[in-house]
Order: C-alpha cells, then structure tokens, then sequence
C-alpha cells in the first residue's frame, strides 16, 4: 500500500473536504449539510446518528486509492451497508447522470456533421442512463431487500423456513454471476470524447463532461467493490449458515 | 527497416529464376519461397505472411476469388499477377501485372511502385495505431449487431480470426462495448 493516510474520527469533517474535494459527495449520502463550523467527524456522526467507524471505513475507501479493509468491513450491518449504496444510486441516477446529459445536450460541434455526431452521442448515453436505471432498479427491488431479509433472519432467528424457500429461488450468487461492469460504457465514452469526436468549438464543455466522467467511473468502481467484496461474501456467509439450521430444524 | 517479403508462384522454371534475380537486385528485399503450383496456397500465405505476392494467373484460376480476396485483407499483402498481354483481363485484386515480353525495366519500376505504396501504408498504421481494412470490416459488422459467427461467414474467415481481429480493435481503439464501437463506426464512416 502507498500513500495510504487514513482519515480519524478526532479530524475536523471540514479538514476533510479540503484535503480532497471528492469526498464531498458522500457527506451528501450520509445527508450531512455543509456549514460544518469547526465539528469533528465524531461529533457530527453522533449528533447525525451515523455509525462513526462506518463513516471513516467508507470515506477512507474513497479517499485512498488502495485502501480496501474487507475483513473490516464486513463487521458492519447488511442494513447500514445497502443504505449507503442505496443512497449512492439516488446520486447517480438524480445528479451526477442528469448533469452529463445535460453537459451533451449543451455540447455543439464543429463541422459539417456536428448534428448527426451529437444525436449519436446522446443516443449513446441515453441509452446508457437506461442501463444504469434498470442496474440499480434491479438491485433496490430484489437484491437488496434479499438480503435484508436474510440477514434478519440470520440474527433473529426466525423465519427459517421462509428464507430457506426463497434462497431456493434466489440465491446471493445469482447475483454475483450477473453482476455486470457498468463503468465500461463509460470508459468507451471517454476515449470517443478524448479522441475521437471530431474538435469541438466548445472545449470548455468536453472538459466539464470529462472531468465528470472519470468522478462517476472512480465512483461506480468503488461501490461495485463494496457489493461484490463485501456485501456478496457476507450474505453468502449466512446462506450457509441458513441452510445448516434449516436442515438441523428437519433432522 | 524490414525486408519486403516475397513469394513467387510461377509454373515455368525459367519464369520463377529469372523473377528472383530480379527481385533480388532491388535494395531490402527478401523471397521466402518460390512455388511452380499453387496448392497449398492458404497455408503458404499463413506460415510466411509475405508483403508481396507474385503470381502466374494460371495458377490464379485455381484459387477462388473469395479465398484470395479473405486472406489479402486478413494478411495485407500485394498480389501482382504474371499474364499473357490481354489488357482487358485486368482484375482489381491484383495491384499491377507483369506481361509476357515485358523489359526488365519496366518490371522493376513496377516492383517499386508496389513497394512504396506499402511502406506509405505501413507508416500510417504505425503512426496513428489505425486498424487495418479488414479491422474496419469486422469493426462495422460488430456495430451492425452481427455475431461473431455470422461475421465469420460474412468475411470468409474463421470464428476464431473474428475474435483475433476484435481484440486487436478494442487494444487499439480503446472502446470495449458493442454500442461504444458502434459510436466510433459511425464517426468515421465519411472520414
């Protein structure tokens, strides 16, 4: 691991966002406001009812390129983990996606074909904002609230039987099977833009769209990382326990 | 700079040594093989992957049209046919003919001719990482929609040289999905 500073609970939450503006996102996710004044992360997760050792575990992912704690991680709840990626697809599909578009439509080329060019481009990401709605959809329909339930299931006990009858339909490496790369569309959309799009009059926009580009690609890869490293072993993890109460039930 | 390869297919013995001394008097050339038949043909072109193919169309008669057509764009060489003088036999696949009773100057400037033209064509590709004609064929059947085996069938070529040919597109390209590609053939469709 290089360069690896991790964020502390006694750090200012403003100290933060000026060390690196990226992290501005996620105060959004856990619905924290700015006008911090001088307060501590710890102070602001307590006051806000944030689990503070989740907060830091999450903003250090994003900050550290190569920080990814897995086997700390998994400590936390199913339920606090689904709620960040939850969160972080309202951003995706409510902000930061709209914005691109928005930036595309804004975008004018120049020459002769600067209209079939930019109806191609749309048409490209229009279709790829579809993907990523029907991505998540997928995920906030069945796959989280799976493995909610499972994980309830798993702690309290009860409801054994059920679950055993729903893993038999769906099982968390369905999941993982399917579990496609949306941040690849998105890596083809930089090259177009970066090389291919004939030179646009409108640079200023190009470099907006960009810029936002490789933020959502850092974004997506990070949250694809807590799924399938985190939230796919666990739940596979309490599948197994799960089918051994359930057959020790019968015995 | 590399040597340009050739290969010479030629019936008469005396047709295939007199070629060779003649290719061999211009500077940075190089023949891998002369052949009096041309069977085989298909597995010659693989196993030497020449830059330049001289040939008798007598032979030519042998080969169909489309295998040769497949395996020019597949391995990007220059056929140059040897013929007996009728100008209205010309084909477009071969890019120059060599006439009975020809000079060998005339022969030799042919020869020339055919090599700038390939290190002209070799400098773009290495200049601008473009991908090659028979890239750009794949590349638009893959933006069309079709499968790997359709276009197989479309080019002539083997499922797996498909596969072969979209990974080089995506190394060079850059752009990974079907719907990215897609993007780029249209772009460059009238550049």
């Amino acid at each position: 691991m290089q360069n690896v500073s991790l964020i502390t609970k006694k750090q200012e939450i403003a100290s933060l966002i000026l060390l690196n503006i990226e992290l501005l996102p996620l105060l959004r996710r856990f619905d924290i406001s700015l006008g911090v004044g001088d307060k501590t992360i710890h102070e602001i997760c307590k006051a806000k009812e944030i689990n503070v050792d989740f907060f830091l575990e999450i903003v250090n992912i994003f900050h550290n390129e190569n920080y990814f704690p897995a086997t700390k991680l998994k400590k936390f709840s199913i339920k606090e983990i689904v709620n960040f990626l939850k969160e972080s697809h309202i951003h995706y599909n409510e902000e930061i996606i709209p914005a691109i578009e928005e930036l595309i439509h804004k975008l004018v080329w120049a020459g002769d074909d600067h209209e079939r060019n930019l109806k191609i481009l749309k048409k490209f990401f229009d279709e790829y904002r579809k993907e990523v709605k029907a991505h998540t959809e997928q995920e906030e329909e069945t796959v989280y609230p799976y493995t909610v339930f499972i994980e309830n299931s798993c702690i309290e006990n009860k409801k054994i039987d059920e679950c055993y009858k729903k893993m038999k339909e769906y099982s968390i490496t369905n999941y993982a099977d399917e579990h496609n790369n949306i941040e690849e569309k998105l890596t083809d959309l930089k090259n177009i833009i970066i090389k291919y799009l004939p030179p646009s009059q409108n640079q200023d926009i190009a470099i907006k769209i960009l810029n936002k580009l490789y933020k959502l690609e850092k974004d997506l890869y990070h949250h694809a990382l807590i799924e399938e490293k985190i939230l796919v072993p666990k739940i596979l993890e309490m599948e197994n326990i799960l089918k051994e109460l359930n057959s020790s039930e019968k015995a | 700079m590399l040597n340009t390869i050739f290969i010479i297919f030629e019936k008469s013995y005396l047709i295939r040594q007199g070629l060779t001394s003649l290719v061999k008097e211009i500077q940075g050339t190089e023949i891998s093989g002369t052949y009096n038949s041309s069977d085989s043909f298909a597995s010659i072109i693989k196993n030497m992957n020449p830059d330049i193919v001289i040939m008798n169309k007598e032979l030519y008669s042998t080969i169909t049209q489309q295998t040769l057509k497949a395996l020019s764009l597949e391995y990007n060489f220059r056929l140059i046919a040897i013929t007996n003088g009728l100008k209205d036999s010309k084909d477009p696949i071969f890019c120059k003919q060599f006439f009975y009773g020809e000079e060998k100057l005339e022969i030799t400037k042919k020869i020339a001719d055919v090599i700038s033209q390939l290190s002209n064509n070799k400098k773009k590709v290495k200049d601008n990482n473009k991908i090659s004609g028979r890239e750009r064929a794949v590349l638009e059947c893959v933006a069309k929609g079709l499968t790997n085996k359709e276009i197989a069938e479309k080019l002539f070529i083997s499922a797996h040289t498909v596969i072969t040919h979209r990974k080089n597109i995506v190394k060079k390209l850059g752009i990974k999905t079907v719907s990215g590609l897609t993007v780029y053939a249209i772009l460059n469709k009238t550049r």
